[in-house]
């Protein structure tokens, strides 16, 4: 832990990004009386925290991450109080539904794990219980995992509240400012961007899928690939569905808007330009996940999709982010979220925002420690 | 999933589409046509096929002058898919389309999209009401369905005003009034084009010929200023305003708008191509070379799609268009005087376009909303007041609108809307419409159903 | 009132629009059928106000109608079939969460 100091009011930290990871971040640190700066090169959420299902869930986590996503979920619980908005977090439940066979025998073996490791969020309900639940679904589903309080939010306006909060503590946003180079000069860095060069004590790189872009510039050489998974919005429906819905084993994000729109993704992946901003469609795609809707809800055929897109997001190896402080002093990563990193938003800001002043995070990150990419000397 | 290759996808069976769709075919390219019309014709020759024989003479000779080419396609031994929707193209021009309840992709080597054009919007109050409808939607009426109103008024500037309510009179349709926008400015900025237009006859005496028609038996009132539609649940009545005049209403229950077409952007726009904002004519047009050659090499924008100028010079470009991808797939030197005489016919049978386009530019008076409850956006009923009072600091552009009101979030994705929007935010931060920007247009470039979009895949039952 | 020109052609098809049965040509548009014979008022919006055909050409979507059963087709883009039941398109509401669509 050489070099790393609390930091001081002589220079402030630079957040790189001003997706949900580095909002949230700029919000925290914001609130504890540091300056901060955040350089984006587009605006708030532009990207796949502007566009992505929105899903607030513990449900289908990699069992590393179910602490940091209950952390999360202690801030979504507060969520209006905490940003000054209204119905910012639309809670109620998630189900991931067993289809056939292969979808209840996935599902038994995830929650021995789950179970196995005291974590009693996820339970199983059976085909009646199902039905009760959401009648709209296929009659022969088998059963599903429910998460009862989960449930969606609407992620530019979870992002742009962080982002007004933040201004309102005194973080300042600079947008577009593009980073193009990072320096480390004595016991502080300079950041070269195309308005000129900041000086920071601290940097935290939240730049989503150019996150590795922006590590390799502080000498951190990070594995990630940049895609677009796809969402669609539909028609509007009569309301018939509370929970979010999802499906073991295959791919599917399902929810109901309170306009009765549909928004369907799940993460079927489109290509991603990250140079140009450019998001690539193929329609052999769309259709693979809005067939997937159809085995859960046949009744929705009629109903018209009215647009498709994808958001730009950066996918790890193992499709775990990467948050914990670079090779060199005060820096530190949050970014790798791998396209389900909005509900843990709220807690990874928090956490990088504790790595920034040298706290100990709440929660145990050494599974997302950037060095597990870094090859055994 | 069903794929099939052609060499040539012509989009659009217009002028432009047919010409292009008939000369690839002629010289052996497999080439496909897609229309979303039951008929060919595209817009201008609307239902020609079966008009011809019920000849109503009240249409016109600009409409049966496309008689001619719509006979050639009798020739035509490509493969032509009528009602037929295309909803997305890719990079590497695979076509996604709907036809018959379910979805395919189509593979071609070359694409000609050949869609034409839309009528700009002219957001005035009670725009909405039903009774209310575009010249151009009272004309398509006309010649489907041999349906017109009476009393109607026609309200704007432009060719297609002109002519149909022309083509109304002589169908023995009583127009109540034609309430024309050109203010004197626009007189004095065509003034110096007027030269030029000389070279472009028949379009002058056409154009006079309408306007005497209409002077002679109905009520033409000039230099509107502004304009509202009155009614609760359908439009009732219009009142209107003159530079210096009283204001006045007239009873009605049939209001038609016209300033003009603009190229119809949606799919091109999807599709990524580069677009150019058209200072002169106050819209988006695709970037494209003198063959009609767009910023992906092989994809070509034939016709009014590319830059309003009318039926035949849509034709003649999509002839080009063709014959660009035919050296492209046969490379043999096109004799060099055939093809300056192309360019040259091009040329004059648009030569009175800087004149018209100046002549009948849209007022901004009529391309902004009038009044704070003018719906903006249609399809959303978003207001004047409802987008005034989002725009702000975040608001750089159209699509940062779209996370604080529901302006350009419908089906149409700004058909209606954009221009507008675009205008309303560029003269909120002061800056130029090219600067500003248009809506990220996404497909599916039409609405699609989930069932017709599943059977894409092979384990949805199509 | 939208009225059809001189000669009558024939008129074989037969749809229904609510409560109304309307005769139609073999290639008539929806729209152009309903039109013809008096209705202006196809849906209702957004905001609960009623709303009919404007472009005639595919583009402005204010033609929905809901055609044997099916919701928001475009009334301008679709040729009328014999037996066709045509209603008006309801406005986009969402209802409560008590009143659930039946599957």
């Amino acid at each position: 832990m050489a070099g790393i100091r609390k930091p001081t009011a002589t220079r402030p930290v630079v957040i790189i990004g001003a997706g949900i990871q580095g909002c949230a971040t700029a919000f925290f640190l914001s609130r504890r009386g540091l300056p901060v700066i955040v350089l984006e090169k587009d605006h708030v959420a532009r990207h796949a925290s502007g566009v992505n299902a929105g899903g607030v869930r513990r449900l289908g986590r990699d069992i590393v991450e179910v602490p940091l996503s209950l952390a999360a979920m202690d801030w979504w619980t507060q969520i209006d109080d905490l940003l000054h908005i209204k119905n910012g977090f639309h809670r109620h439940s998630y189900v991931k539904l067993a289809l056939d066979d292969k979808g209840v025998t996935i599902a038994t073996d995830r929650l021995a794990a789950m179970h196995a490791a005291g974590f009693t969020h996820e339970v199983w309900i059976d085909r009646d219980q199902l039905q009760t639940r959401i009648p709209a679904a296929v009659k022969t589903a088998h059963g599903g995992i429910l998460v009862e309080g989960d449930g969606w939010a609407i992620p530019w306006q979870i992002t742009r509240a962080f982002h007004d909060r933040a201004v309102a503590l005194g973080a300042d946003f600079r947008m577009p400012v593009a980073v193009q180079g990072l320096r480390r000069i004595a016991d502080h860095w300079q950041v070269d961007t195309d308005s000129g060069m900041i000086e920071a004590d601290y940097l935290v790189n939240c730049a989503g899928a150019w996150g590795a872009r922006v590590a390799a510039m502080a000498g951190d050489d990070l594995p990630l690939e940049a895609h677009a998974p796809m969402l669609v919005v539909t028609d509007r429906q009569p309301h018939f569905l509370d929970a979010v819905i999802g499906i073991m084993g295959a791919t599917l994000s399902f929810k109901q808007l309170d306009n009765g729109a549909m928004v369907i993704g799940g993460g079927v992946r489109g290509r991603a330009e990250p140079a140009t901003n450019g998001t690539i469609l193929p329609p052999a795609g769309l259709a693979e996940f809005t067939a997937t809707a159809l085995r859960v809800f046949p009744h929705l055929g009629d109903i018209a999709v009215l647009r498709a897109w994808g958001g730009i997001e950066g996918y790890t190896p193992d499709h775990l982010p990467i948050i914990g402080r670079g090779s060199q002093p005060g820096i530190i990563h949050g970014f790798g979220f791998s396209a389900h990193g909005f509900q843990l938003g709220p807690a990874v800001g928090e956490a990088l925002a504790d790595l920034t002043m040298a706290r100990q995070p709440r929660v145990n990150l050494d599974a997302f420690a950037p060095e597990r990419f870094t090859p055994a000397p | 999933m069903t794929i099939n290759h052609y060499q040539v996808a012509v989009i659009g069976a217009g002028p432009a589409g047919l010409r292009a769709a008939i000369t690839a075919a002629k010289a052996g390219l497999t080439t496909l046509l897609i229309d979303d019309q039951p008929a060919i014709g595209g817009q201008v020759y609307r239902n020609l096929a079966y008009n011809k024989d019920a000849a109503p003479a009240y249409l016109g000779n600009g409409y049966f002058a496309g008689t001619r080419l719509l006979a050639t396609f009798s020739q035509f031994d490509g493969v032509y898919w009528p009602q037929t929707t295309v909803w997305q193209i890719t990079n590497d021009r695979q076509i996604a389309i709907t036809r018959n309840g379910s979805a395919a992709l189509v593979d071609a080597d070359h694409i000609v999209i050949a869609t034409g054009a839309i009528e700009r919007a002219m957001p005035v109050s009670g725009w909405t009401l039903p009774g209310v409808m575009t010249v151009g939607g009272a004309q398509t009426l006309l010649k489907q369905a041999a349906v017109g109103a009476e009393d109607a008024v026609f309200v704007g500037n432009g060719p297609l005003l002109y002519l149909t309510a022309a083509q109304y009179i002589r169908a023995g349709l009583p127009v109540r009034a034609v309430l024309d926008t050109t203010g004197p400015k626009a007189w004095r900025a065509a003034a110096i084009h007027a030269a030029l237009a000389l070279f472009q006859p028949a379009m002058l005496t056409k154009g006079l010929s309408w306007l005497s028609t209409i002077r002679r038996h109905t009520r033409y009132v000039t230099g509107v200023t502004a304009v509202r539609i009155n009614g609760d649940d359908a439009a009732t009545a219009i009142s209107f305003d003159t530079a210096g005049g009283p204001s006045e209403t007239i009873d009605t229950a049939h209001v038609f708008l016209h300033q003009g077409v603009i190229p119809n952007i949606n799919l091109t726009m999807a599709t990524g191509l580069d677009h150019v904002w058209d200072r002169v004519n106050h819209c988006w047009r695709p970037v494209v070379d003198q063959t009609g050659q767009s910023s992906n090499p092989a994809i070509y924008i034939a016709g009014d799609g590319g830059g309003i100028a009318g039926a035949a010079a849509a034709a003649l470009s999509g002839a080009i268009a063709a014959e660009a991808i035919i050296r492209r797939v046969k490379p043999a030197a096109a004799p060099l005087i055939a093809r300056l005489g192309q360019r040259l016919l091009l040329w004059q049978q648009g030569a009175a376009r800087p004149f018209l386009d100046r002549l009948y530019h849209p007022d901004p008076a009529f391309r902004l909303p009038s009044s704070d409850d003018t719906i903006v956006c249609r399809c959303e009923s978003v207001t004047k007041a409802d987008i005034a009072a989002s725009l702000g600091d975040a608001v750089t552009g159209p699509n940062q609108l779209k996370a604080f009101c529901r302006a350009g979030m419908g089906r149409c994705q700004g058909r209606s809307c954009g221009l507008i929007v675009q205008e309303m935010i560029a003269n909120d931060r002061r800056q130029t419409m090219a600067d500003t920007g248009y809506y990220r247009v996404r497909p599916p470039v039409k609405p699609v159903t989930l069932a017709e979009l599943a059977s894409l895949d092979g384990r949805w039952p199509g | 009132m939208f009225r059809p020109i001189a000669t009558q052609p024939d008129r074989p098809i037969t749809i229904q629009f609510e409560s109304q049965t309307i005769e139609a040509s073999r290639d008539d548009t929806v729209a152009a059928a309903l039109l013809r014979a008096g209705i202006l008022q196809f849906r209702y919006a957004t905001a609960q106000e009623p709303r009919g055909p404007f472009c005639m050409m595919g583009t402005c979507f204010d033609c929905l109608v809901e055609i044997d059963g099916k919701p928001n087709r475009q009334a301008c883009q679709t040729i009328v079939r014999n037996g066709m039941v045509v209603r008006q398109q309801p406005a986009p509401v969402a209802a409560t969460p008590d009143e659930r669509a039946k599957p």
